[in-house]
């Protein structure tokens, strides 16, 4: 064997060895953001506002940054909503997070805070009160042991009942307060050969949300919590299993549009069975607004809150959204925490704040004046409401969000009863929380 | 190291099939120096496949062992815990189920349409190139796109087919194709051979133009009609094609993952729940990732024993010819 042949050989070790010493489990990575020569510093922003006017609205703000702090580099990457929470997780679990990031709050945000891979903010909102800026129930769901965790930037949002008005009109009805009417409203349309409620459960979040509010009717906002924080509270209690029955009674007696488990809200099936008068009602977040909105039908559509029910415990104005969200957070990784600090703070600054207005948001600040009729309807009613609980499935752990959202699928399907889901729940929450007491 | 780079060497040899005797016209056996070019040409792909292929497959069996969220630093091992629950996880072996009808069924209905198709294409000749054509299209879309299409097809209220069936009177026939739990996995199924069908037709296509013209001209001598030269000809010419469609088929069916994602998401209530989206799921939407690697390895075993065995009574066939 030649020399020449014994450099190549130990040459093709060498790169191999060093590939497989590059492989290892869960390696360092590279921070996104590098403090560079001379006080620069460069500064990594995602976000997935990327439907409307949602990247004008960042870029508009980063380039006043930008103009202001000229040391400081941002580069922005816009993502899909879909896969986000994928590529977040990939992300943060390889240390490869960028500085800013957006979150709903709730559980992920809490265990990425558990796991020390956020910033705490409390000290940058403590200077100049300007966490006093914000609406008090937009950091209910970023504030973990006391200390806040993100700062809410785009949007408020709840779940009420959308109904189509030339429907509503047409069989002379109108928009329901409590279940008995809501009731004779559905039994009126169905009458007609109009389903009362289109639901597009194919994602399966739709659904739960007549789930979660029929829970926190009967049983007020405290019997989930109680439950999910396992203070006293089971989610087999009363409340769980009134709101499982109730479910299936509006799928026996026909409520909702057929085939609602295969149908995709993500591809308009919902908005078209309404724009087309074979649904009438639509229980869903006030994002729908928006596109009513950009169909040009905002007219037609007008909504009711979740109506109350029979002896049930709940405050009728408790809400079922999030305040604030898309939450921004810092990831512990990065290295001028302090200007990243500042650059959210320009997305939300009352420039910022009067582009989320013209663009049909409520941002999450104190005394905003809201143009739409219909968003400043839904201000009043999330700032009057008696509490605002996050989606479940965004608060729990979601290992618990996935049996949920699975069950409540089952439950509408028919292949489950509601104490049977009621004792899954509960179990699944014993096992990854702890009992309840 | 250097052991590994060794065994790449051997390897090597084995599947390349370098001569074993001294080649008769008088070229030179190989030498060492040809031995390590081949090394020095081998090793880049080896090292993308060890990197891209054979440390994953291993890592993911590692991770099977841990109770991991993804985040955690430090996630706590659980030594076979995984596999236990695994076994007695009702919804995984559902989702196996489901990929085993998805395999079986899609031999059965792609090969002998697909094989149909491309034996009446090829007795047609140029006159039926536009057939050609419009057979290949959904061959062209990508799985999302096809996905999206046929939710569009199925919608209970505006798709195509309940309206069809309410235009031509059979309305009592109209179906919640895709929120039934009982009939989801065969809409989902019928898709999946109307997107693969285009692209087995093609390979046995060009099976077919590669039969020797003389065969033909030959049978034709020999009196034989169109039906006997395909049963008698064309069929047992095709016998390596066709295995190998079988096998493309079952590995594929059994990691399909697109289509099926998209257009229920494994859903309702699982019914079109495959390995491959239960393993997603798990790993992805319940981030349990350590759960997730152990239904990915557990479909990894299954895959490679399934292409041995099929690959084993393939060969088998073809040497009892």
């Amino acid at each position: 064997m030649k020399l020449g042949n014994k450099l190549l050989a130990a040459a093709a070790a060498t790169v191999v060895s060093t590939a497989l010493a590059g492989c290892s489990f869960g390696g360092s990575g590279s921070s996104s953001s590098s403090a560079g020569p001379g006080g620069a510093s460069e500064i990594a922003l995602w976000h997935i506002q990327t439907t409307g006017d949602g990247p004008k609205l960042i870029d508009q703000a980063v380039e006043r940054f930008k103009a202001d702090n000229p040391k400081v580099k941002v580069q922005v990457s816009p993502l899909a909503n879909d896969a986000y929470k994928d590529k977040l997780k990939v992300a943060l679990g390889a240390h490869d997070a960028p500085c800013i990031f957006p979150t709903w709050g709730g559980g992920p945000l809490a265990s990425y805070a558990k796991a020390g891979q956020v910033l705490d903010l409390s000290t940058y909102l403590a200077k100049d009160d300007y966490k006093s800026r914000f609406v008090p129930a937009s950091w209910t769901n970023v504030t973990f042991n006391d200390k806040v965790y993100g700062i809410p930037v785009e949007n408020s949002a709840a779940a009420v009942i959308w109904y189509s008005k030339p429907i509503f009109q047409k069989y002379n009805l109108t928009p329901p307060t409590t279940w008995a009417e809501f009731q004779q409203v559905a039994e009126t349309l169905k009458a007609n050969g109009v389903a009362p409620v289109a639901l597009g459960n194919k994602p399966k979040w739709p659904g739960i949300m007549w789930y979660d509010y029929l829970v926190a009717r009967f049983g007020g906002g405290q019997a989930f919590t109680a439950a999910a924080l396992r203070t006293g509270g089971h989610f087999t209690d009363e409340a769980f299993v009134k709101a499982g029955d109730t479910l299936q009674t509006m799928v026996d007696k026909g409520y909702f549009a057929a085939g609602f488990n295969g149908t995709d809200y993500d591809n308009g099936a919902v908005r078209k069975l309404l724009y087309n008068g074979k649904a009438a009602m639509e229980l869903m977040g006030n994002w729908e607004y928006g596109n009513f909105t950009a169909d040009k039908k905002q007219a037609d559509f007008g909504f009711f809150p979740f109506p109350s029910v029979d002896g049930g415990q709940g405050d009728p104005s408790e809400l079922l959204g999030t305040v604030g969200d898309n939450f921004y957070s810092i990831a512990a990784n990065c290295k001028d925490p302090a200007s990243a600090f500042k650059l959210i703070q320009y997305m939300i600054d009352d420039k910022s704040v009067q582009a989320r207005v013209a663009a049909g948001r409520i941002p999450p600040v104190v005394g905003v004046q809201l143009t739409d009729p219909v968003n400043s309807q839904l201000n009043d009613l999330i700032q009057k409401a008696k509490g605002v609980q996050l989606w479940w499935d965004q608060y729990m752990p979601s290992e618990f969000a996935q049996l949920h959202l699975n069950e409540v699928q089952a439950l509408l399907g028919k292949s489950t009863t509601s104490a049977d889901m009621a004792k899954k729940q509960e179990d699944l929450a014993n096992s990854l929380l702890g009992p309840s007491s | 190291m250097s052991s590994s780079i060794q065994q790449s060497v051997h390897g090597a040899e084995a599947t390349t099939s370098l001569p074993p005797k001294k080649p008769r016209d008088g070229r030179a056996s190989w030498r060492s120096g040809d031995r390590w070019a081949v090394v020095v040409f081998l090793a880049p792909t080896f090292l993308l496949l060890a990197v891209f292929l054979l440390i994953p497959i291993i890592q993911s069996f590692r991770l099977s062992t841990l109770n991991w969220d993804g985040l955690q630093p430090h996630p706590a091992a659980v030594g076979l815990d995984n596999w236990k629950e695994l076994l007695h996880d009702p919804i995984f072996w559902k989702a196996l189920r489901n990929s085993a009808f998805l395999a079986v069924v899609s031999v059965v209905v792609q090969i002998p349409i697909g094989l149909s198709l491309a034996i009446l294409l090829d007795r047609g000749g140029r006159r039926f190139r536009v057939f050609k054509i419009g057979f290949f299209f959904p061959l062209l879309m990508s799985s999302v796109a096809v996905a999206i299409l046929f939710q569009g097809v199925y919608d209970n209220t505006f798709g195509l087919l309940n309206t069809l069936l309410e235009q031509f009177g059979m309305g009592n026939l109209s179906q919640d194709w895709l929120g039934n739990p009982d009939l989801a996995l065969w809409s989902v199924q019928a898709v999946v051979c109307w997107q693969f069908i285009p692209f087995y037709m093609l390979l046995f296509l060009a099976a077919l133009q590669g039969i020797p013209v003389e065969l033909h001209e030959a049978a034709l001598l020999d009196g034989v009609s169109k039906r006997q030269y395909t049963r008698l000809v064309q069929i047992p010419m095709l016998r390596a094609a066709i295995a190998t469609a079988a096998l493309l088929i079952v590995i594929g069916s059994l990691k399909y993952f697109d289509l099926i994602w998209v257009m229920t998401g494994g859903g309702p209530e699982h019914s079109t729940s495959v390995l491959a989206t239960y393993m997603y799921e798990q790993a992805f939407r319940t981030y349990r990732v350590g759960y997730g690697a152990t239904i990915a390895t557990a479909l990894f075993i299954f895959v490679f024993v399934v292409a041995l065995l099929v690959m084993r009574t393939t060969r088998q066939a073809q040497e009892d010819r």
